[in-house]
């Protein structure tokens, strides 16, 4: 227990120093911009420009690993066309603040303080995009040149973007020790379509907003929220998906007690450890399918079976199931010695060593798991035990 | 007759359109490219209502050019290639294209009356309140001749009123569709009037992106609960006695829940509560399950902990918050003499009570360890019996009415 909770401090102050170093940049950026421009502060935008961060706030995307993500791009793009920088960066934060509070009931200390890491980093990125305003603004207010202003839009709202991934993808990487570019692929993929859809927006609220006002803005913002919320429908039956097949996974653990929990640690260690060596985001969720129903087929089995039957068997079952269909040959061979395929090898291996941890210490099982391995078997074994002695990032 | 009424329906819009030419913008032609695209690719919002992004388009061609341009969009909007492959009768494709056409002419004719010219013959683009309430009326004007005509349409080929016709689309279901799609077009007219084509494309890519994120999510939402049935029935096949038995519950509850005249997604809440409703019971040993004989308190006590355990298991599913509560108390009787938490006929969830008698009625029905399976009689007998005390009564007769409509005038008593 010792290693993990010191791990977590150290991750989270970490994290907290990486975001202070962020935010001193981007006050310095956020001061030169405002030095330099014609228009310091608008105290009076704050409350609407705050208004429209939070609105943008409530549709909090759940991404399927877990984490929370407020994405406020479109808010940004046009508030640092329209409004002073510094009074769209005291928004940001006030609207912040404001969810903060808005939720604190409902979560515990350390999701809230994760939160208000959150609500400062994504001020930052608005702060680091702010010199950018010095070469927006004239466009957006001036009449004649509506295209470049479009344009500049664009370039704008990619910028943000690029701040906000790259920042999302740095505290991510800090706090889990993850690798950089795989994680940032991720995020990407995941989020590529909200971002366009934010920056599309964006630039269409600028761009009419010589015509419109700010009404385009309110236009823009609930089109905007209305596409949101259907990707946020489908990242929910995603997440729907991951958890009722893991309770189901349990419920088949239910008649061998010895078992209970087995499918789901094997999951996270297999997850871990295919992360580790470098499976794409689709293939990891093909493993962490394969490995919570990898032993389903052992359900009213007799015990005297021999140890493929119940790969055999799963496979079967998993196999009528067109979500889960590719699930199901990782399945079948996840207890072949002869040459397996990597992902039933790395499933066979992290089960193997979740079995031996029953009876075995960490050091004591690890041991055990190298000595009968070979082959593809063993690298993932040696892969496992690089993770597990790493200490950090399972799950 | 249909093609003769869509035929002189077109010649008289055409008459009346012809008092009002307008100079057409260039941007017409890549708006009618735009508004063939999305009407094959047949883009849907996520909401009720079937109106297609193509709506927002014609619309936004009538604030742009008024109704003669905005024919051409909308007409090329109208072809469905889908429908030219299938070799559909021509006259449905006269009769898209007309009806396309009437409801923007309608539309243009309604915001010019009211005062305002298209957004081409502006000097400067500005808004204020009688535009607003010129395109307002505007898209409004649009929608219900659409909709008129379409069920009008539908009507005279099915042989229905047309009331029923416009009862049976749910129209007000449109409605929030509408707004969006207005709001968009409007957004889309002033994008094409300030950029051109650079504008409408910036603006339409998002929603052609978003297109493919709600097929996938549909396709995974629909086969959601087809992959919980065989998970639980692979879960089920390993007793002879439960196999199958929550398929069958889940089909109970779904009738009698439709007969109840519940909503759909009350429906779909109670099949997935009856499909997991007996996960609970794995734990339970084979030999307690199969006993021919009376069960020791301990045997009866692991057997009444599974809507415990089962609901347990899926308090970490988010999804199936719903479901829960459900499961819970599905063995809780109206005298209060049930399990686990002894809830008196008001305190248990109304679903659970169809749950109940659901669960009820198959496990009379089929066959067991201590006894072979009882007749459909015998079951609705029984289920009357206990009515009042154990099981819901109105709920027994309905599902004794889905089973044997006639039987429900019989009165055993």
């Amino acid at each position: 227990m010792k290693p993990a909770s010191r791990g977590a401090l150290q991750a989270s102050r970490r994290e907290v120093a990486l975001v202070a170093i962020l935010a001193l940049v981007a006050a310095l950026t956020t001061w030169v911009t405002t030095y330099r421009s014609e228009h310091a502060f608008a105290l009076a935008l704050v409350g609407p420009v705050a208004l429209a961060f939070f609105a943008a706030r409530l549709l909090t995307l759940r991404l399927p690993q877990g984490q929370e993500v407020c994405i406020t791009t479109v808010v940004a793009l046009y508030a640092l066309g329209t409004v002073p920088c510094l009074t769209a960066v005291l928004a940001s934060l006030v609207a912040g603040i404001v969810d903060l509070a808005a939720r604190f009931q409902q979560s515990d200390a350390g999701v809230t303080g994760r939160r208000a890491l959150d609500v400062v980093r994504s001020s930052t990125v608005l702060g680091l995009a702010a010199p950018s305003q010095l070469v927006l603004q004239p466009l957006v207010f001036d009449r004649n040149g509506s295209n470049v202003a479009l344009i500049a839009g664009a370039a704008v709202g990619l910028l943000l973007v690029s701040l906000d991934l790259a920042t999302l993808t740095a505290v991510e990487a800090v706090r889990h020790r993850r690798q950089w570019a795989p994680t940032v692929r991720g995020l990407a993929k995941t989020l590529g379509a909200v971002y366009l859809v934010h920056i599309a927006m964006g630039v269409s609220a600028i761009s009419v907003q010589a015509s419109l006002g700010a009404s385009a803005f309110v236009i823009a913002l609930l089109l905007t929220l209305i596409l949101q919320n259907s990707f946020n429908l489908y990242l929910r039956i995603r997440r729907a998906y991951a958890e009722t097949i893991g309770a189901l996974a349990r419920a088949a653990e239910l008649d061998r007690p010895q078992d209970a929990g087995h499918a789901q640690r094997v999951s996270e260690l297999a997850v871990s450890v295919g992360r580790r060596m470098g499976f794409s985001g689709g293939q990891l969720e093909r493993l962490r399918y394969a490995a919570l129903l990898h032993d389903i087929g052992r359900l009213g089995a007799s015990q005297e079976g021999d140890e493929n039957s119940h790969a055999l068997r799963g496979a079967e079952i998993v196999t009528a199931i067109p979500f889960l269909a590719d699930a199901a040959s990782v399945i079948r061979d996840h207890h072949a010695t002869e040459d397996p395929p990597l992902m039933a090898a790395v499933i066979g291996v992290c089960s193997h060593y979740d079995r031996l941890r029953m009876n075995l210490s960490v050091e004591q099982a690890l041991r055990a798991l190298t000595h009968d391995q070979t082959g593809v078997r063993l690298t993932v074994a040696r892969e496992l035990e690089s993770l597990l002695r790493a200490g950090g990032g399972i799950g | 007759m249909l093609a003769l009424c869509s035929l002189g329906a077109v010649l008289i819009a055409v008459e009346a359109a012809r008092g009002v030419v307008w100079p057409s913008a260039t941007a017409i032609l890549m708006l009618a490219a735009v508004s063939f695209v999305a009407e094959n690719l047949a883009f849907n919002l996520p909401m009720a209502g079937s109106i297609s992004l193509a709506f927002a388009v014609n619309y936004a061609a009538v604030l742009l050019g008024g109704g003669i341009p905005a024919v051409v969009v909308a007409a090329a909007g109208a072809i469905s290639l889908s429908d030219i492959r299938q070799r559909k009768s021509p006259w449905i494709l006269v009769f898209n294209v007309a009806q396309f056409a009437i409801s923007v002419l309608i539309g243009g004719l309604l915001i010019r009356f009211l005062g305002v010219a298209p957004i081409a013959a502006w000097n400067r683009v500005q808004m204020n309140l009688d535009v607003a309430a010129a395109w307002t009326a505007g898209a409004v004007g649009l929608f219900v001749s659409n909709v008129l005509m379409v069920s009008s349409g539908i009507a005279m080929v099915r042989g229905l009123r047309l009331r029923e016709v416009m009862r049976l689309q749910k129209v007000s279901s449109f409605v929030p569709s509408l707004v969006v799609l207005a709001l968009l077009g409007m957004l889309l007219a002033l994008m094409v009037s300030a950029s051109g084509a650079l504008g409408a494309a910036i603006l339409l890519v998002p929603f052609i992106a978003a297109r493919r994120t709600f097929r996938v999510y549909l396709e995974l939402s629909d086969a959601y609960t087809e992959t919980v049935r065989s998970l639980v029935a692979a879960i089920e096949a390993k007793d002879p006695y439960t196999r199958g038995h929550s398929e069958r519950v889940a089909t109970y509850a779904r009738m009698v829940a439709e007969n109840a005249q519940l909503s759909s997604s009350t429906v779909d809440l109670i099949e997935r509560a009856a499909l997991l409703h007996d996960i609970g019971k794995i734990g339970v040993g084979l030999h307690t399950l199969t006993s021919a004989d009376k069960l020791s308190a301990e045997e009866v006590r692991e057997i009444r902990a599974h809507p415990v355990l089962g609901s347990g298991l899926l308090e970490s599913v988010e999804f199936l918050a719903d479901v829960v509560p459900i499961i819970r108390h599905h063995h809780e009787r109206l005298d209060g003499a049930g399990y686990p938490d002894g809830l008196v006929e008001s305190q248990i969830p109304h679903l659970s009570k169809v749950l109940a008698v659901a669960d009820c009625y198959d496990a009379m029905t089929s066959d067991r360890a201590y006894r072979p399976a009882m007749s459909q009689r015998e079951a609705i007998a029984e289920m009357r019996r206990v009515a009042g005390s154990q099981l819901d009564p109105q709920l027994v007769e309905t599902l004794v009415q889905c089973l044997e409509p006639s039987a429900a005038e019989v009165d055993p008593r």
